[in-house]
């Protein structure tokens, strides 16, 4: 049954991919994303009927699947957030009708998703890096959706990728099929069986091959630099699918690549925690400082890894420790991140929804230019305040719940550098609700200004797409048992007791619907007991003067945090430094490169042109090594044979004139 | 095994091409279709039969006592597939030239002699459906002086002194290798054992199977374009474009790896030393490659770097199969197999460039897709593909070489593993090149009016696209039958 609810929703993509045999660019839209849709509900069915019934063996396609719990939660994931994505684009793609190319964005949609979903129940490597690489590729498709900024967003993601996570992975491959020896033994199961053959460098390799290809995705530092400006340029339910689902795919990697695979040792796990805490702390404070919606957005999602990854290296450090109590912790510290996982595709999803439906209406990203959006776009506006504070992390919404665990699990792993790990993640909460506070305050407090006052609210399928995800945000923030009862399968049950009323593990219990009612009591209280304030909203005095608009003295969303950001302008300095020495080691070897170029072709050829780049070098003629060797020995033929014709007729001119001259 | 079928599926061919060489317009595309067709038909009807009867079959038609086996069939699994892939390749590629090979085209309008061209192209195929079913060096010598000098025609089509050069330059360098090379080893042969069969390959001793092997190694790398006679390849994209197209995907080039697949085998126990001077030369030529690529401004040469990458490629492979392990000969077969069709689709796309817009110049095409959508898809899909992107075939054929090649080097010394992490290297190179160039030549504004391509072209197009998608799902398990035979 699960194998064909599967099968069921892989057919429905498919017949979504080839909606685009439709033509007519807004029934292909239409189709492909009520198919989407359709595929994305047939997932969720999926999750419900496996359930209680795993781990579920079976073939498709002539390729092993084996769905287990940690599939179980990242197909939750790519379910809801595909769900709410394609009812979204239902309307949302009609912006981009100019470009046409439907189909391709029907095809290229519907295999992205279908990619991941065959990527999260694969159980065999060669088939996992298969899809990876589909997923990878038709994601630099719809990146490259606008044709503009996004040409070169989208050639950086997708250099960066094919470098730092598709050679890493074919590796891996390599090294994992030397010890199997065949294609068919290639399931991870069989690959960890025979894992103990390798030499230990070949083994380290494997580990760094990993490593490297999932932090690539998923973009920890130093390799975020890409996510900013990919995110910011994609269509926002690209960005949406991109930030939601595809980073998490990296986790999932993450997990089964070292649980399944490999062992989870600890000094694997100290990196993994390192990379973590790094980029949850450079992440966000990026973050704080950006003006732009999706770049913030952005910068927070790699901040927001750095969380779940610091979760699963708790996970990876502690859960194989002798001592009872360090294995609770690294169990806690897994089901956590694999919960800031799922809460991180809900509310970050939702967010960069909603700063979609902000271009929508507005036609821009930039923060400060909007201003009161809430009168305009009442539901957008709450939808996006439900989000956002999720992702700061506030009590009785989801995010609140795993990143408390994610504290939890580092603060009781008596470790120096996880409690300093937890504590650091603690303070850059902080940060974050801050970044959000400017973020809902610039675009949605305030009044409407020239810009916003023409636009008007989203189509009502967009605000649905926004709206699953925001109010699940709530609901998994007041009864967290909804999503523990997923994110806890992959660590076995009996961990963390979850009821409906509160979690409880370790003898800590904490219940938020007493919170919320509580917080409820009491914010009825002050409605009761404190006077009404005055409705009016004055304008601000500009001492009588009307020739400045009211825009230049306006507080705007660069002007929020400017004196912090001076203060700690010292670490902005040094991460731009990083990035200048990226940019000089790549520009150094394309020199070196042209410099080597010029050997092979020849330049004296091109008029008036120094060669200064590659392009330059292009209009020569390539000069060969075969050609150098046998030319000359054609030529000497030739001359040879000329010399020796003019020879034969000069041998001849005397001949006949010594015979006419004996003759005579 | 009737081999009969195979006899035909080339002397068809090879009969209605001298017939074409009196033939012109019209009556050349209809005597074509049917040389082309009919091939078709035989090969796939013998693949069918052959797959529901599987084996290795040896079949010696001409036999003589002081010449040995001259003429014979070997039928296996190989043979069989890529005949029918040479066939398939060519019946869309001749299908592609009926109007491609017309006044409209921009940069060649050609008004009459189709039917010399199509006269050597189906002499070309004759010989490499010939080929490939060779039983003995002597015949493998034979045909392959008839594919050196149909390559000869076809790439002097235009007779432009570019064309006559560079036909003259592949035709001789292609002969010069054959001299110090595969007819060396012929002629030692029948003087010293009256027998080129593949058979007797394994009876050598170990010093005279060296010399052998490299003798063959030597005329089959020319073939193949790799270092040290490598640049007749790019040169010879002066032909026509159909013409390059099969040169490159399943011509002489492949012709080349497929003697040196059937060469190793049936000789079994190579000395080590032939495994390194193919080594030395296949990291040169891999090495070569990675630095041309970026220097490449016309669509066709880039192509044909690409082309000597890929076959190295499949000689990667190879090498793991001269080690002892049979998944070399298959992935190298694999890789054969994925290339074709990928190539013919980059070359057939880049020829509607020249078709609609008169050039060749990729930085001189500009919004691409607003101006040829088709050939923006299959520019694309055949460049990425070439770099090893999914779902195009190259990737898993790719992996596979990576794959087999770790197996058998691991614990080698280091030096073994170079080839192996070039090809790593050389697909990201190629890759890094594609996506710059797709950058600039899809999008943006047009440079050109908006060109035309006439349905028929676009129908091939589409084929090969589909049919490169499907084909590595098909012939992944097949391939996994090929096995060492000698010894």
């Amino acid at each position: 049954m699960v194998i064909y609810l599967l099968e069921l929703s892989l057919s429905l993509f498919v017949l979504g991919a080839i909606s685009g045999l439709v033509v007519e660019y807004k029934s292909v839209m239409r189709l492909s994303s009520t198919f989407a849709t359709l595929a994305s509900l047939a997932l969720i069915a999926l999750i419900v009927e496996a359930y209680g019934h795993l781990p579920i063996k079976g073939e498709l396609l002539g390729t092993p699947i084996m769905i287990d719990g940690l599939s179980l939660v990242f197909l939750a994931i790519i379910g809801v957030v595909g769900l709410a994505d394609a009812i979204y684009t239902f309307n949302y793609m009609d912006k981009y009708e100019k470009l046409g190319k439907a189909w391709v964005f029907a095809l290229a949609y519907n295999a992205f998703l279908a990619s991941m979903v065959l990527l999260v129940t694969t159980s065999h490597l060669v088939w996992f890096v298969f899809w990876w690489e589909i997923m990878t590729f038709s994601a630099f498709v719809l990146v490259i959706w606008e044709e503009k900024d996004s040409l070169w967003a989208g050639a950086q993601y997708y250099i960066t990728m094919h470098l730092t996570s598709t050679l890493p992975l074919l590796l891996a491959m390599a090294i994992g099929y030397s010890v199997v020896g065949s294609f068919d033994g290639m399931g991870f199961a069989d690959i960890a069986a025979h894992i103990g053959t390798l030499s230990p460098g070949l083994v380290k390799l494997l580990y760094a091959s990993f490593l490297l290809a999932f932090m690539a995705k998923s973009g920890m530092v130093p390799l975020h630099f890409w996510i900013p400006s990919a995110y910011a340029s994609a269509p926002s339910n690209i960005s949406t699918l991109l930030s939601g689902v595809m980073e998490k795919m990296a986790v999932y990697g993450l997990v089964r690549a070292t649980f399944d695979i490999l062992k989870p040792t600890v000094a694997f796990g100290y990196l993994v925690a390192i990379l973590g805490v790094v980029t949850l702390v450079v992440g966000t404070l990026y973050a704080l400082k950006q003006t732009n919606a999706k770049r913030l957005l952005a910068y927070h999602s790699v901040g927001q890894m750095g969380y779940i990854w610091l979760g699963v290296a708790i996970g990876i450090t502690f859960m194989k420790n002798p001592d009872p109590t360090l294995a609770f912790i690294g169990t806690l510290g897994l089901a956590a991140g694999l919960f800031h996982a799922l809460n991180h595709a809900l509310f970050k999803g939702s967010l960069f929804l909603s700063a979609g439906a902000v271009e929508y209406a507005a036609g821009t990203q930039d923060l400060n230019k909007v201003s009161g959006l809430y009168k305009i776009m009442p539901w957008t506006g709450v939808f996006a305040l439900l989000a956002s504070l999720g992702i700061s992390g506030v009590p009785l919404f989801n995010g609140f719940v795993s990143k408390w665990m994610i504290y939890e699990a580092g603060y009781y792993s008596k470790n120096f550098w996880f409690v300093l790990g937890a504590i650091l993640a603690l303070l850059i909460s902080a940060v974050t609700l801050a970044s959000f506070i400017k973020f809902y305050n610039s675009a949605f407090g305030g009044e409407p200004n020239e810009l916003t006052s023409k636009a008007k609210e989203v189509p009502g399928s967009m605000l649905i797409g926004q709206g699953i995800l925001s109010i699940l945000c709530l609901v998994i923030g007041v009864f967290p048992v909804v999503a523990l009862a997923i994110v806890t399968l992959p660590v076995g049950k009996g961990v963390i007791t979850a009821g409906v009323l509160g979690l409880s593990f370790n003898s800590i219990y904490f219940s938020p619907v007493l919170l919320a009612i509580v917080l409820g009591v009491l914010f009825i209280a002050f409605l009761l007991f404190l006077p009404a304030r005055a409705k009016e909203t004055a304008k601000p005095w500009d001492c009588g003067s009307t020739l400045f608009p009211e825009e230049t003295y306006r507080l705007r969303a660069s002007d929020y945090y400017r004196p912090y950001e001076k203060r700690i302008g010292a670490f902005y300095a040094f991460g731009d430094f990083f990035g200048d020495l990226g940019t000089e080691v790549i520009n150094r070897t394309i020199a070196a490169y042209v410099w080597i170029g010029k050997y092979f072709v020849r330049t004296a050829e091109i008029p008036r042109v120094t060669v200064e780049n590659v392009d330059d070098l292009r209009d020569g003629v390539t000069l060969h090594l075969d050609d150098a060797l046998i030319m000359p020995i054609v030529r000497f033929v030739k001359v040879v044979g000329i010399i020796s014709k003019t020879a034969v007729v000069l041998v001849l001119i005397v001949a006949v004139a010594v015979l006419a001259a004996l003759i005579w | 095994m009737n081999s009969t079928i195979f006899l035909l599926s080339f002397l068809i061919p090879w009969l209605l091409g001298l017939i074409e060489f009196k033939l012109d317009k019209k009556k050349a595309d209809i005597v074509m279709l049917i040389s082309a067709l009919s091939s078709l038909a035989l090969t796939s009807y013998g693949l069918v039969l052959f797959l529901g009867n599987r084996g290795i079959y040896h079949l010696v038609y001409i036999h003589s006592q002081g010449l040995g086996e001259v003429f014979g069939f070997v039928v296996d699994t190989m043979s069989v597939l890529m005949a029918f892939i040479v066939s398939l390749t060519a019946l869309l590629i001749l299908l592609y030239a009926i109007d491609y090979m017309s006044s409209s085209n921009k940069l060649h309008p050609v008004t009459s002699g189709k039917g010399t061209f199509y006269g050597w192209m189906l002499i070309l195929e004759g010989a490499v459906l010939g080929f490939v079913f060779s039983s003995s060096l002597l015949s493998f010598l034979v045909f392959a002086e008839v594919i050196a000098i149909a390559t000869w025609g076809v790439i002097r089509y235009y007779k432009t002194p570019n064309a006559r050069h560079a036909a003259n330059k592949a035709f001789g360098f292609i002969n010069l290798s054959m001299l110090f090379g595969l007819l060396l080893v012929v002629v030692f042969g029948l003087v010293k054992y009256h027998d080129t069969s593949l058979y007797a390959l394994t009876q050598l001793d170990s010093h005279a199977k060296l010399w052998v092997f490299l003798g063959v190694m030597f005329t089959a790398i020319t073939m193949s374009s790799q270092f040290p006679l490598y640049s007749w390849l790019p040169d010879s994209t002066e032909a026509p474009t159909p013409a390059s197209a099969f040169t490159h995907s399943i011509g002489i080039v492949e012709a080349g790896l497929f003697m040196m697949v059937r060469t190793i085998q049936f000789m079994d126990g190579i000395p080590k030393t032939a495994y390194y001077v193919i080594a030395i030369l296949v990291v040169i030529t891999q090495v070569m490659s990675i630095f041309y690529y970026p220097l490449q401004k016309d669509a066709k040469r880039l192509l044909a770097y690409s082309t000597i990458a890929q076959v190295g490629i499949m000689y990667v492979a190879l090498l793991g199969a001269m080690l002892g392990s049979a998944g070399g000969l298959q992935a190298s077969v694999y890789q054969l197999f994925n290339h074709s069709l990928v190539k013919s689709l980059a070359f057939l796309v880049a020829g509607t460039f020249g078709f609609s817009f008169g050039t060749f110049d990729m930085k001189k095409i500009k919004g691409l897709r607003w101006i040829l959508p088709g050939a923006a898809v299959g520019w694309f899909l055949a460049l990425l593909g070439l770099a090893g992107v999914p779902p195009m075939g190259l990737f898993l054929s790719k992996a596979n070489v990576i794959m087999t090649g770790t197996t058998t080097v691991r614990g080698a010394p280091w030096i073994e593993w170079v080839p192996i992490l070039l090809v790593l290297v050389d697909a990201t190179i190629f890759f890094l090149v594609a996506v710059l160039w797709l950058k600039s030549m899809l999008f943006g504004e047009p440079s050109y009016e908006k060109g035309k391509i006439s349905p028929l072209m676009c129908a091939v197009l589409i084929v090969l696209m589909v049919v490169m998608t499907v084909s590595p799902f098909l012939t992944l398990h097949l391939t996994e039958s090929i096995r060492f035979i000698g010894g």
